[in-house]
């Protein structure tokens, strides 16, 4: 039972889970790809989590992040034939150092102005990767390959387990971050601001950590992206993206580690099942819609988010229990 | 200097809808203290309805704007009454409530309205007056004259009236303003109400230049929330007035400097000026307590 309880074993048996599509035989490629699409989001969304879940800052610009180290991932490893690890190290270090300048300012001032600076900082970058196609291929998309480790050339299902094995790391890391001291500063921020600077917990410094975080989680999750699809457009990294990082962190539970991957699963997940079906896969925007009702629902009755419902479930059980134990005695 | 004032009356007509947007995001951050991020869908959702009176119902223009803003009121009321008044939830979660509006209007709108891009015609389709050199299209005075008629409305109701007492009572702090009578309830809901319909001008007022399309709103919303950045979010006036400022500085800058990055350039000016006064040009420094 203990050995259940243990958290990194269930972060690997949430790996070994999205691991299968692409070991066991027989399985259409086209599960591959919606499972690629699940882990590069979930990868995205630990790091929203970080920002929105345990520090209450809303960014509205990590699509655009992930744009960036996308692109940059390409251009290095396709254009200067740089080694895929070291072209994904800079490629992530971009997001990085932009995010510092840019949370250093908006972070500063009330929650709500990173916000904005984000969502006008995505648009702009939105607008430079459509300006500069000597750099991105303008509408027609940069285009990158299967990457190459140590000399092996990942396939497709390789791709896709080396994301599968880096989302579990990242969990990893994000559950004993949130346990560490910085994890506490973090939750005691969102619940009061002050309170927490009463206690001594530098504000600033938090959050810009938080949001580091995110920036960083964000490029590794377009470098996921860019060489598992091979290409990368402009019609990938608009806000509609960033929204749904946002929706799927609160759908999944916000502030918990697993909330993130709960929730890319559905996301992506739902829009597959309704495709299948007959009529109401017809309509446009019908996910968006849905993801949209969804997110409402779980913010106005059940603000822990979906991953909470069996210890919910649970509670309910036990008192329940309590209370015919209380009555026959 | 011909050129120069072309480029300021063309940005006194974008400003116009910047000020119309940003106007109806104070109003709502003032009374309720959140960021209605769905602002701008929400006026790209009432344009369509807008081209819907007129297509369909093959309604005058001058009778289904009104309309829509009619609607319009009537959807911001119905949205504040069902999904912001509940009181379990948190500022920060009402504010993801706006994200997902965002999401729910750009599904509903194709699947109502249909993917197509419409056209959407001026309200004066007369050629351009010239002034002194300088070409005026009438339709751009009257999108200004509207601007500054209900600007001039809002603040003498704001400034003058018992109402607008109300509403800034509720601003400085809906706690006491309740002890004192005044029904909070009603004031957030009529924020909200004069919200979205200043929202669905500024979108009709830019349909014509832009189409109806679902992205039509998305340069307007982003200027309208730089605006009250750069105003400060603690005054009513201050955001207008930054509007103007936006709409004209982008036209300068893109005649002068370069048209492709005159936004950027734009966004860095005022992200350095935040960082000198991070109140914004008028606003106030507000100290919470714990």
């Amino acid at each position: 039972m203990r050995l259940v309880k243990n958290k990194y074993l269930q972060y690997l048996f949430v790996g070994v889970l999205f691991a299968l599509p692409a070991i066991l035989p027989g399985v259409p490629t086209a599960l591959v790809t919606t499972s690629a699409s699940m882990v590069y989001t979930a990868i995205a969304g630990l790091g929203i989590n970080v920002l929105l879940g345990y520090s209450g800052q809303i960014s509205l610009g990590h699509a655009a992040f992930m744009g960036l180290s996308a692109y940059l991932s390409a251009y290095l490893t396709k254009q200067m034939n740089l080694p895929f690890l070291l072209a994904l190290v800079i490629a992530v270090l971009a997001p990085l150092l932009i995010g510092l300048v840019l949370g250093a300012i908006a972070v500063r001032l009330e929650g709500f102005y990173l916000a904005i600076a984000t969502l006008g900082f995505g648009e702009i970058l939105r607008q430079l990767f459509i300006e500069m196609d000597w750099f991105t291929g303008g509408f027609s998309g940069a285009a990158a390959a299967y990457p190459k480790v140590f000399g092996v050339q990942f396939t497709k299902n390789g791709t896709y387990l080396f994301m599968v094995a880096l989302l579990v790391v990242l969990m990893m890391l994000v559950y004993n971050l949130v346990h560490s001291s910085t994890g506490r500063a973090m939750i005691a921020m969102k619940s009061s601001q002050s309170a927490a600077q009463a206690m001594g917990v530098n504000i600033f410094k938090y959050k810009l950590i938080s949001f580091a975080i995110s920036s960083v989680f964000a490029g590794l999750a377009g470098v996921c992206y860019v060489h598992f699809f091979r290409r990368a457009d402009p019609t990938v990294w608009t806000s509609v993206l960033s929204l749904n990082l946002i929706a799927l962190v609160v759908i999944g539970g916000a502030a918990t580690v697993g909330g993130a991957v709960v929730g890319a699963v559905v996301m992506h997940g739902l829009p597959e099942l309704l495709k299948a079906m007959p009529v109401i896969g017809e309509i446009p925007g019908v996910p968006l819609l849905i993801v949209g009702f969804l997110m409402i629902a779980i913010l106005m009755f059940y603000p822990k988010g979906l991953i909470n419902i069996p210890a919910s479930i649970r509670q309910l059980a036990y008192k329940r229990r309590m209370r015919a134990a209380k009555e026959e005695a | 200097m011909v050129e120069f004032f072309q480029q300021v009356v063309g940005g006194i007509e974008t400003g116009s809808m910047y000020a119309l947007a940003a106007m109806g995001l104070v109003l709502i951050y003032q009374t309720a203290k959140i960021i209605n991020f769905s602002q701008g869908t929400l006026g790209m959702f009432n344009a369509y309805v807008c081209t819907w009176f007129i297509l369909n119902l093959k309604l005058n223009m001058f009778v289904a704007v009104p309309l829509a803003m009619v609607f319009s009121m009537a959807l911001g009321a119905v949205i504040d009454h069902f999904l912001m008044s509940r009181k379990s939830i948190t500022n920060l979660n009402r504010e993801m409530i706006t994200l997902a509006l965002i999401m729910i209007f750009q599904g509903l709108a194709p699947m109502l309205f249909g993917a197509n891009e419409t056209s959407f015609s001026k309200f004066i389709s007369a050629s351009a007056m010239d002034l002194g050199g300088v070409k005026v299209l009438p339709n751009s005075l009257l999108i200004i004259g509207i601007t500054f008629v209900i600007m001039a409305a809002l603040f003498v109701v704001l400034e003058k009236t018992t109402l607008g007492i109300a509403v800034r009572a509720t601003a400085a702090n809906p706690e006491t303003a309740r002890l004192m009578g005044i029904p909070v309830k009603a004031v957030t809901m009529g924020a909200w109400a004069a919200a979205t319909a200043l929202g669905c001008l500024a979108a009709v007022m830019v349909a014509p230049l832009k189409n109806v399309t679902v992205s039509m709103m998305d340069t307007i919303h982003l200027n309208s929330f730089i605006a009250s950045v750069l105003g400060g979010f603690s005054t009513f006036y201050g955001p207008v007035a930054a509007a103007f400022i936006i709409g004209i500085a982008n036209n300068l800058l893109g005649y002068y400097v370069s048209s492709k990055w005159a936004l950027p350039l734009l966004y860095a000016l005022i992200l350095v000026f935040i960082v000198l006064r991070p109140n914004g040009m008028f606003g106030k420094k507000t100290v919470k307590k714990v």
